[in-house]
């Protein structure tokens, strides 16, 4: 439990952190640093019933998606100033480091292995991202139409 | 209204968005809302990543057309904020033209010097290392880590290097730093989880958000932009920190 407060909060302060990198607005980097928290617990909880990599990274893009897109209703700011930040803990770069050291250090066979992983961890991050955008799409009514 | 000057506050707005780094499906949504307030018969705008077109024309006058190609900066969350306020603001009659005009412009006219923003860095590189379920001292390592590719990265912006090198650059004294901390502080500290946390600012988190949004709005050039983009980055990443292992390859435990 305390494992798990610890990981919490590290994903707290790094989304923080890479909010105000990409300069998220003062007043949206606290909400910002909270979506990408909620993403990793969704992805943590996820871990501990199954063991399926795309499962977890699916349910947490999910979650990050669903989230900015409320906020961004919310308070009438874009999309992208929550869910950049908050996606970020889940973008695959352990996945691009495994690629990196199994090249260099070997075992050379498991490169191939690894890079399907990272690119099917991406795919399935779009997936979710874009499953809330057309849910959203569908449940609300558009006033702007694209002539 | 005065046509000649919306047509120039749209595209400023436009400029600002695409070079702060928003999705094309953005870019062309804003600049059109704000041109359909002219009434006018024709508003439209292509936007690409590298640059857009827009036109406005109606039966009572000339046709006007700009074309601006859009060198791409940094990612900056702020301005893109304030443009959407901008153009919520003048769609919903808040501000007339002459106000958006003159607000857009002052939001054109900022002076962006690149800031090094070294404690965010540092915050963000030992944050993800922790998540990633690291201890103190690998948090510490990392936050180390964080401040010599955040150096390396702030010179490399001063010096307007590309990006694909100014990303390597940063991995590879991610590594270096990682490796040579590991090998002299005593005890036993996980080096993957180090340099994992410490890439992490580094990874093409945007341009993977970015092609999504611009790929699922149809727009599939801009999309294969991004995604290539995406690739790209994760390269050059790949190349820094490889790079940095094969030549500190005697200090790896």
């Amino acid at each position: 439990m305390v494992e798990f407060l610890i990981k919490l909060a590290g994903a707290w302060i790094a989304t923080w952190g890479f909010a105000y990198l990409v300069k998220t607005p003062g007043k949206f980097r606290l909400y910002a640093a909270g979506v990408g928290t909620l993403g990793w617990a969704v992805y943590l909880i996820t871990e501990m019933v199954s063991d399926g990599v795309m499962m977890k990274n699916f349910l947490a893009a999910l979650a990050v998606a669903i989230l900015s897109r409320m906020m961004a209703r919310h308070f009438k700011a874009p999309v992208t100033v929550f869910v950049i930040p908050g996606i970020l803990p889940l973008v695959p770069g352990a996945g691009m480091y495994q690629i990196v050291y199994a090249s260099v250090m070997g075992p050379g066979e498991m490169v191939g292995t690894y890079v399907i992983q990272t690119l099917q961890i991406a795919g399935v991050i779009a997936l979710g991202i874009f499953l809330a955008d057309t849910v959203q799409k569908v449940i609300t009514p558009k006033g702007f139409k694209k002539i | 209204m005065d046509y000649k000057l919306l047509l120039d506050s749209v595209v400023m707005a436009g400029e600002i968005l695409l070079e702060s780094g928003a999705e094309t499906c953005r870019v062309e949504d804003t600049m059109l809302r704000m041109l359909r307030m002219s009434k006018l018969k024709t508003a439209d705008v292509l936007a690409i990543t590298t640059g857009f077109v827009v036109t406005l024309d109606d039966p009572s006058m000339d046709s006007m057309t700009v074309m601006k190609s859009v060198e791409s900066r940094a990612m900056d969350l702020r301005r893109i904020d304030a443009v959407n306020q901008l153009s919520r603001d003048f769609c919903d009659n808040r501000i007339d033209v002459d106000e958006l005009f003159h607000k857009v412009r002052e939001l054109y006219r900022e002076h962006l010097e690149p800031k090094a923003n070294l404690l965010p860095m540092m915050a963000t590189t030992s944050g993800f290392t922790l998540m990633f379920g690291a201890g103190i001292w690998e948090a510490i390592a990392a936050a180390a880590a964080g401040l010599i590719s955040g150096i390396g990265m702030w010179g490399c912006q001063r010096t307007q290097m590309h990006s694909f090198l100014k990303n390597g650059i940063s991995a590879f004294l991610v590594a270096v730093t990682a490796i040579l901390l590991c090998y002299f502080i005593p005890g036993k500290q996980d080096l993957n989880v180090i340099i994992i946390g410490s890439i992490m600012p580094l990874v093409p988190g945007v341009a993977i958000t970015n092609a999504v949004y611009d790929t699922l709005h149809g727009d599939y050039i801009s999309g294969a932009a991004r995604t290539l983009e995406a690739f790209v980055t994760a390269a050059s990443i790949a190349l820094g920190v490889g790079l940095g292992m094969v030549l500190l390859k005697g200090f790896l435990r």
